[in-house]
């Protein structure tokens, strides 16, 4: 059974002050079903990637409006899985796909998180992680702990950090729907405001709203972009009871599921949109997806292997940092970027890697041409 | 913090209450949530901790003050206040870690 991506789109990412979760929600529904070139009523079920709305818009029960919207009412799940709400949908899609009771799925991601203030979206950001256990905790300080093990035990540097966040600023400017279009320089970044010691405030993805939808299908569609395999792995909620915190043990279980179930390598992938929330799980994304040695992602990342004319190019969308973070829309998001690229012929293999919360719970996709 | 989800937390405080520990990773949190923003900036820390009898085992807590701790600080869990006076009026005290100047 194949399952193509027949239809995909994003809304733009960033502050967008005139959408709501509701315009969001169904302006990126409608996109990809224009994009896939079908009614409503083809869509057997849809499936809703969000964290927060119920904190952020006091809004639940968004699978019910998703299901409205399309309007003959097809089944609706809501998956969450924090900023792996996306990833996981797909996964979740790809499962009733794989059994047989549907053909033709939606899934879509959103999230609107610009109307709160800082204070209260960063407390609604930190109910991702232990809410006991990591109390007083903040995500930028738990992968702020990450980054602290990862200079300390391979001596990844300062400016290997800020060199992921200038790649990916750059890469951004390409990408029309991006947050921010606009280069920064190493300097800036290396001297950006701290946030939680050593990250600064450069290192740290943004505060995005936007949307995303695919419509996932087993039906034979041509010249469409092919899901050829997913992985999900776990791990612990709190960074505390984690065996090493120089890697992310869920990425590692996820990819190597994806890779032996689409019996392709990590030689073999092109392009990969990885998950990076701070510019550290980019660097600790590229070694437990096997594009570096451990250790060896920010010399690779200084050495421009992570770019075009490199070894593999990472984030070409921008990734979170500069294309944007709008949790529940981030995973499907990332299948959009990759599929396009497939789709136009640039590449022949490319990955998407979603992480929730501090590293509990990460989804890995891969993706190939039909 | 909700009063019952407090009264239920606060079951658990002896157990750690002059349990010593050594700093293995640390940060100080400069952007704070809102009801520590009084705290910030605050250090935040993982601790090892070594029972005779058992394997070692790590924990993460707020640290007391506003300086960052050094990886191989030795610390002990006190209770302190928890951030500020939330709505419900409750003045929320937790664990917290603290210095004891050992290396």
């Amino acid at each position: 059974m194949t399952i193509s991506v027949l239809g995909k789109y994003t809304t733009n990412f960033g502050e967008l002050w005139d959408q709501g979760l509701r315009g969001l929600l169904f302006e990126a529904i409608d996109g990809a079903l224009m994009d896939a070139d079908l009614q409503p009523k083809q869509i057997e079920a849809v499936f809703v990637a969000n964290k927060a709305g119920g904190s952020f818009s006091n809004k639940r029960h968004l699978s019910s409006l998703a299901s409205q919207h399309l309007g003959h009412f097809p089944p609706a799940t809501r998956v969450e899985a924090a900023c792996a709400s996306g990833g996981l949908a797909l996964l979740t899609a790809e499962q009733a796909l794989l059994s047989g009771q549907f053909q033709t799925v939606l899934v879509v991601g959103v999230e609107k998180m610009t109307d709160a203030e800082s204070a209260e979206t960063t407390k609604i950001l930190a109910s991702a992680a232990d809410m006991i256990n990591e109390y007083g905790s903040t995500f930028p300080g738990l992968y702020a702990l990450l980054a602290q093990a990862h200079m300390n035990k391979f001596g990844t540097t300062r400016e290997a950090l800020s060199a992921v966040a200038v790649k990916n600023h750059r890469h951004a400017c390409q990408n029309l729907k991006a947050h921010f279009c606009r280069e920064i320089s190493l300097e800036q970044v290396s001297h950006s405001k701290l946030v939680a010691d050593p990250l600064r405030l450069l290192d740290c993805s943004p505060i995005s709203d936007g949307a995303a939808a695919v419509v996932l299908t087993t039906q034979k569609v041509g010249k469409k972009a092919r899901v050829l395999a997913a992985g999900q792995g776990q791990d612990s909620l709190d960074l505390a009871s984690r065996k090493s915190l120089t890697e992310l043990a869920a990425t590692k279980r996820a990819a190597r599921l994806a890779y032996e179930r689409s019996g392709l390598k990590p030689s073999e992938m092109q392009i990969a949109e990885v998950h990076d929330c701070f510019t550290i799980a980019e660097l600790l994304a590229v070694e437990d997806l096997g594009f570096a040695k451990k250790g060896q992602s920010g010399q690779m990342t200084l050495e421009g292997k992570t770019t075009y004319d490199g070894k593999i190019v990472i984030n070409p969308s921008g990734g979170l940092k500069a294309c944007g973070h709008p949790v529940g829309a981030t995973g499907v998001k990332q299948l959009v970027y990759v599929s396009e690229l497939i789709e136009k012929g640039e590449y022949k293999y490319g990955l998407t890697h979603n992480v929730g919360g501090s590293g509990a719970t990460a989804v890995v996709h891969i993706i190939g041409k039909s | 913090m909700q009063p019952a989800h407090y009264y239920r937390q606060s079951k658990s405080w002896s157990k750690w209450i002059g349990k010593t520990g050594r700093v293995v990773g640390a940060t100080l949190i400069r952007v704070a949530p809102p009801k520590f923003s009084r705290s910030a900036p605050y250090p935040l820390v993982i601790v090892e901790f070594s029972d005779p009898n058992s394997e070692k085992t790590q924990h993460t807590f707020v640290g007391v003050g506003h300086e960052i701790f050094q990886i191989g600080d030795e610390v002990k869990c006190v209770l302190r206040r928890m951030g500020q006076v939330n709505q419900s009026g409750l003045i929320p005290y937790g664990i917290k870690v603290k210095k004891t100047g050992g290396q």
